[in-house]
């Protein structure tokens, strides 16, 4: 019997307590009907400033570690691009084509609530250098510059690990934005021993987001956002004020339906131009695994 | 200098045959700092989430870095391809082979009837939208980002014509002199440029292709095509611009990656054509036409899943989904 093989989209989510909502997700995208499915790796206190470290080149154990278990990475290499006759047997027993996998990190949530918020808690605010519905309340101002300072520290290092995960040719990685925070006071002071007004919160989660957003454009990657659709004046929607920290899983659905409709249109990057070459090399009768010398005129 | 020289292969030698004899009972000599080394590296830190455990039991470290690895198209798309000796492989297309191999473009004529009857005969009745967009191709936005295109998919009259075409042993010859190996067709799709005065967006705005190792494009010319119909335009490797004028049936194969090029916007005529990509065939390998729409080639060309057309009565629904999508 003849039947069509259905394989599944896989998006991996890894990083913090924000991979969780999507654990086990699994849905029919919008515009070729491929079931996507979320595969997830929730790295307990993943922050954005120990995701990488730039003086060594390495990244947090637990990344690596789910990168070569889902068979993304072997010694150190993207498997997807290697020209290694064994990634090569690899592949042609799972019989599926190669392509850059869609990764999505989920980190900085942690940066904000612990070290930058320490900054303001309940007895200042501060000015960010974009426009915000949020009210600025009668407290003494932290200089926004301190808070860029306090930020730039945290995402530093995050966005060096970024820009080498490219250079690996992990080209198809989206960053989440950092969700926006709850509006249950009392929650917040069960989680950081001390009160903090929801607005100030807010604002700070927006500043860092912004900053996220450039910065991750900067190494030609792109942020996942629905700010809009999650927020009512600029605060968490009641529907998605979940645990006092996560998204509802219909949340994180949101935002994984934003990476793939950005995917979607960006399939100029699937072209899996080392197995092409292997292919050629092939067709023409060369050894693949050995490299050949270009003859043409 | 000599004297330090001997002192230390002494010292070598010495600790050589103390160790030698320990070794027979089972000791070693260690230096205090190596084996503080190793005490730390043992030790139940992070470093120790470090160490994993190889089959036969001993530790070694993770590799927590990763190496740079290159997605890059080639410079050029035939390079396997041997020099081509027209002498030892007489060819009717010889001269169009030797000219793609030096110039990276040739201009071949096919029947030019058949060319004006598919001209009359074929659906233009599409948008530049990507009807057939999937994970494993590589191809253009779902959304079309032009109005002076239309597309249309190829009948099976044209594709049965074009596969005994290509099928040919003319053409056949040609494929095995430009690209090294017999080559078949990624996709095949009408394309018509209305006249317009506006500046060229997308294929008629100058660009390279980023075609994959052995993949090359066509052309196939349904009109005739003057300076006025929007020519094809390539850049040499000195930057001097060419314009390729041609006939109904005119078929041009060009290496899209080596020259930067465009088909010029036409400023008062319509241009048809059949835009065309083709890619290696294995030896065994029947030729075959793929038809996928504004697709270009196959993610993976060991794993080739023809795409399914998104039904036209979706687009509104599906318009209406990515209006609420929005980055940040």
């Amino acid at each position: 019997m003849d039947t069509e093989l259905e394989t599944v989209l896989p998006v991996y989510i890894v990083g913090d307590s924000h991979s969780l909502p999507y654990r086990n997700m699994v849905f029919r995208e919008r515009w070729t009907g491929a079931w996507v499915m979320a595969r997830t790796k929730y790295i307990p206190g993943a922050t954005a400033r120990e995701f990488y470290n730039p003086d060594t080149g390495e990244f947090h154990p637990d990344f690596i570690a789910f990168l070569e278990y889902e068979g993304l990475v072997r010694n150190g290499r993207a498997t997807h691009l290697s020209m290694d006759d064994v990634d090569f047997a690899i592949a042609k027993a799972a019989g599926q084509a190669v392509r850059p996998p869609l990764i999505m990190i989920t980190i900085g949530e942690i940066d904000v609530r612990g070290p930058i918020l320490q900054l303001l808690k309940d007895s200042h605010d501060f000015v960010p250098p974009f426009a915000t519905t949020l009210p600025l309340l009668d407290k003494p101002l932290v200089p926004w510059d301190l808070i860029d300072e306090a930020i730039e520290a945290r995402l530093g290092p995050f966005i060096a690990g970024l820009d080498q995960l490219v250079k690996a040719g992990f080209k198809r990685v989206y960053v989440q934005s950092v969700v926006p925070p709850t509006r249950q006071e009392a929650r917040i002071r069960e989680l950081q021993n001390y009160d903090c007004p929801v607005s100030v919160r807010t604002k700070l989660v927006q500043a860092f987001n912004w900053k996220l957003a450039q910065k991750v454009r900067s190494v030609n990657l792109f942020m996942i956002d629905r700010w809009s659709d999650l927020t009512e004046g600029d605060l968490l929607r009641p529907e998605f004020d979940f645990d006092g920290v996560h998204l509802p899983p219909k949340g994180a659905r949101l935002l994984l339906e934003t990476l793939i409709d950005h995917a979607i249109d960006s399939r100029g990057l699937v072209a899996n131009h080392p197995r092409y070459e292997l292919y050629y090399r092939m067709a023409c009768g060369l050894d693949p695994f050995q490299p050949a010398k270009p003859n043409a005129a | 200098m000599a004297v330090t020289s001997l002192i230390s292969t002494a010292k070598q030698r010495l600790k050589g045959g103390v160790n030698q004899a320990l070794n027979t009972l089972g000791y070693r000599l260690v230096r205090a700092d190596t084996l503080d080394r190793l005490a730390r590296q043992s030790s139940p830190d992070d470093t120790a989430g470090r160490l994993a455990a190889s089959p036969n039991g001993d530790a070694k470290p993770r590799n927590l870095s990763l190496l740079p690895a290159a997605n890059a198209p080639p410079a050029m798309c035939t390079a396997h391809a041997p020099r081509f000796d027209p002498q030892k492989s007489p060819s009717q297309l010889a001269d169009k082979i030797v000219a793609f191999q030096q110039n990276g473009v040739t201009v071949i004529s096919t029947n030019p009837e058949k060319a004006a009857m598919f001209r009359e005969t074929e659906q233009f009745d599409r948008d530049v939208s990507n009807r057939h967009s999937a994970w494993d191709w590589a191809g253009n936005s779902v959304a079309p980002y032009t109005k002076d295109l239309a597309t249309g998919l190829p009948s099976p009259a044209l594709i049965d014509y074009l596969h005994a075409l290509f099928s040919g042993g003319d053409f056949d010859a040609f494929f095995r002199g430009v690209l090294g190996c017999p080559a078949k067709v990624a996709n095949v799709r009408l394309v018509r440029s209305k006249p317009h005065l506006t500046a060229g967006v997308g294929p008629q705005e100058w660009h390279s292709d980023g075609c994959p190792a052995g993949v090359i494009r066509g052309v196939l010319y349904l009109c005739d095509v003057d300076a006025q119909t929007g020519p094809f335009q390539y850049r040499d490797a000195n930057h001097r611009e060419h314009t390729v004028l041609g006939k109904t049936g005119d078929l041009l194969v060009f290496d899209a990656t080596r020259l930067p090029h465009r088909g010029s916007p036409p400023t008062h005529k319509t241009r048809s054509a059949i835009d065309l990509v083709f890619m290696p065939r294995m030896p065994d390998e029947e030729m075959t036409i793929m038809v996928v729409g504004m697709n270009h080639w196959p993610a993976d060309p060991f794993f080739v899943k023809l795409p399914k057309e998104r039904p036209a009565d979706a687009e509104d629904a599906l318009a209406a989904g990515r209006r609420s999508a929005s980055l940040y």
